[in-house]
């Protein structure tokens, strides 16, 4: 019971004296996840369009794939990424590996699949004359994009706040390919894995209360800009 | 016979699939400038196919479509599409303003920004629905979605205007009225328009041509008269809501007069061809009511057929034409079809 009593007391004060490197490390858990949402977003939900609206020979196949690539575990995807970026690795030469960039790529590998599988649902569950009536009215293809994805707008949100959530809560990709370096690329989950190995437990609980909160804010937002947009339907 | 290029519309043997399924194959279909045709057809007998095809939504497996004379090719569909305007079944609004849907449509068409607002408010004002301009779909009534849906497409100025089963969604005194201002706004005029329907009354409203369509392929075509008194086979017969009696049975049973036709093994006629007169010693029987093409029909059993009589609701709640109740079975002959 002391034991947790004293790392709450403990948390208190790192939060409330403002503790420098809890809001680095923040500061850059912020920076690599957001840069990974962003690009995963970017990726993911064009692939998820591709994969809803264009007929193609094999797009059954390429969306069970997205659809398994869900549930992939990050570990492997950090394995892959670091055989990938491996200094004898074929992108060795890039010197990516225990970089903000090699985390960034591995969480992309986390994400992308997710946002497409659920940007690709969002599509499939608008009705085709939908479709076929905006091409009806003459839209071409980046109109009929544009509309589309307004008309899918809810669920574009559901896909984003996805990507957030997997890219912020994984631990084992980026401790595996950033290598968790101090002022480096040290984020909160591998900061809290590193001190609950070491028994910092009082640091460990504060990192994790601000990750609780870092997510919940995010999710405040997007919940709210959904509510908005499902009032608006 | 007239050029492709003296025709809004004409398609030439056209094989249309979806997926692996052949929904479409026929060998010509042309659509006047000015002419109203209705496609009709039952469940699943390739209309929205037809309209989708027709419309350059969906690419036929062969045959040629001609807009106003010119071929349709993959370069120039979308350029070709903006010549129509569609209406779905179930009206598709995009999740905007009711007037915002006709402002995008209008844009996407390429009308001058200043003339845009202008345009969509005179026509949401013509289909009656100026007052629910601001509201997003999800707020209007099943008419109210039809009629800005129709606004949409008229405003877009078409060429030719395609309405998939336009009174499917709405109820009837909506239905009554949308296709008095649909009559008034599609016929007498240089646009041509193509009507898809399962209702022969909705064809008998805004058509003058009508396209029988059975399992895909064209049965019959002509004006609307020559198709609904002269059907050509017995699977049209039925479509357009005859009653088709062998021959032989029902010579005797109706009293058909004269011999002349008796070759033919099977005859058909409208419900509007009997006529019930009560008698309590008549050899049919009234069995039931049914709602049918047109409106209400008695049931009548007649030495062992089924008969079907077109009778006014009115009549029909009257203790004379009671269910139950014998009457006299009259056939107008000039209305019968030797097929």
């Amino acid at each position: 019971m002391d034991l947790i009593l004293d790392a709450i007391w403990e948390t208190f004060l790192l939060l409330s004296q403002g503790d420098s490197e809890i809001w680095s490390i923040t500061l850059r858990t912020l920076i690599i996840c957001g840069s990974s949402t962003i690009i995963s977003f970017a990726f993911g939900a064009s692939a998820g369009f591709c994969l809803a609206v264009l007929p193609f020979r094999g797009r059954a196949a390429l969306v069970t794939f997205a659809n398994t690539g869900m549930g992939m575990p990050p570990v492997i995807a950090g394995l892959l990424v670091a055989i990938l970026l491996w200094r004898s690795g074929p992108f060795g030469g890039l010197n990516l590996i225990y970089t903000p960039i090699a985390m960034i790529i591995s969480q992309c590998v986390i994400a992308i699949p997710l946002v497409a599988a659920i940007t690709a649902g969002s599509f499939m569950s608008l009705p085709e004359s939908l479709f076929l009536q905006i091409r009806s009215l003459g839209a071409g293809r980046k109109e009929t994009l544009f509309l589309l994805a307004y008309e899918a707008r809810l669920g574009l949100m559901v896909a984003m706040m996805a990507g957030f959530g997997a890219v912020i809560s994984e631990v084992g990709a980026a401790m595996m390919v950033g290598g968790n370096l101090a002022g480096d690329t040290r984020v909160l989950t591998t900061a809290t894995v590193l001190l609950v190995s070491k028994g910092e437990f009082g640091r460990a609980l504060a990192y994790g209360i601000v990750l609780l909160a870092m997510v919940f804010v995010v999710a405040v937002i997007l919940t709210s800009v959904q509510n908005l947009a499902r009032k608006r339907i | 016979m007239m050029s492709s290029s003296e025709y809004a519309l004409s398609m030439s043997e056209i094989v249309v699939h979806r997926g692996r399924q052949r929904v479409l194959s026929f060998d010509s279909f042309n659509l006047g400038r000015g002419e109203n045709v209705a496609i009709i057809g039952a469940n699943g007998s390739g209309k929205s196919s037809f309209l989708l095809a027709a419309g350059l939504l969906i690419p036929s497996t062969q045959g040629e479509i001609c807009y106003f004379g010119n071929k349709i090719s993959r370069s120039n569909r979308r350029d070709f599409r903006r010549l129509s305007a569609i209406s779905f079944q179930d009206p598709v609004l995009l999740d905007r303003s009711v007037v915002d849907n006709l402002k995008i449509a209008m844009d996407l068409r390429g009308f001058e920004k200043k003339l845009i607002s202008k345009g969509a408010y005179t026509w949401l004002e013509r289909l009656g629905v100026d007052r629910v301009a601001e509201k997003k779909p999800h707020e209007l009534s099943g008419g109210e979605r039809q009629r800005v849906s129709l606004a949409r497409a008229f405003a877009l100025e078409p060429s030719i205007l395609m309405l998939d089963e336009p009174f499917t969604a709405i109820d009837p005194v909506d239905k009554q009225s949308i296709s008095r201002d649909l009559h008034d706004l599609i016929t007498g005029g240089e646009l041509s328009s193509i009507v898809v329907t399962h209702d022969i009354s909705e064809a008998v409203v805004l058509a003058d041509k009508v396209v029988v369509l059975i399992d895909g392929l064209i049965h019959q075509i002509g004006p609307m008269r020559d198709v609904f008194h002269s059907p050509k086979s017995v699977d049209v017969a039925k479509l357009i809501g005859h009653t088709v009696l062998r021959n032989d049975e029902a010579r005797q049973s109706l009293k058909i007069a004269g011999s002349l036709n008796s070759s033919y093994e099977t005859i058909s006629f409208p419900s509007s061809a009997i006529s019930l007169k009560p008698e309590p010693q008549g050899r049919g029987q009234i069995i039931r009511y049914e709602s049918a093409v047109g409106g209400v029909v008695a049931i009548v059993k007649l030495d062992g057929m089924e008969i079907p009589s077109s009778i006014s609701a009115h009549e029909a709640m009257s203790i004379d034409f009671s269910v139950g109740k014998n009457v006299d079975v009259v056939l107008d002959q000039s209305k019968l079809v030797f097929l």
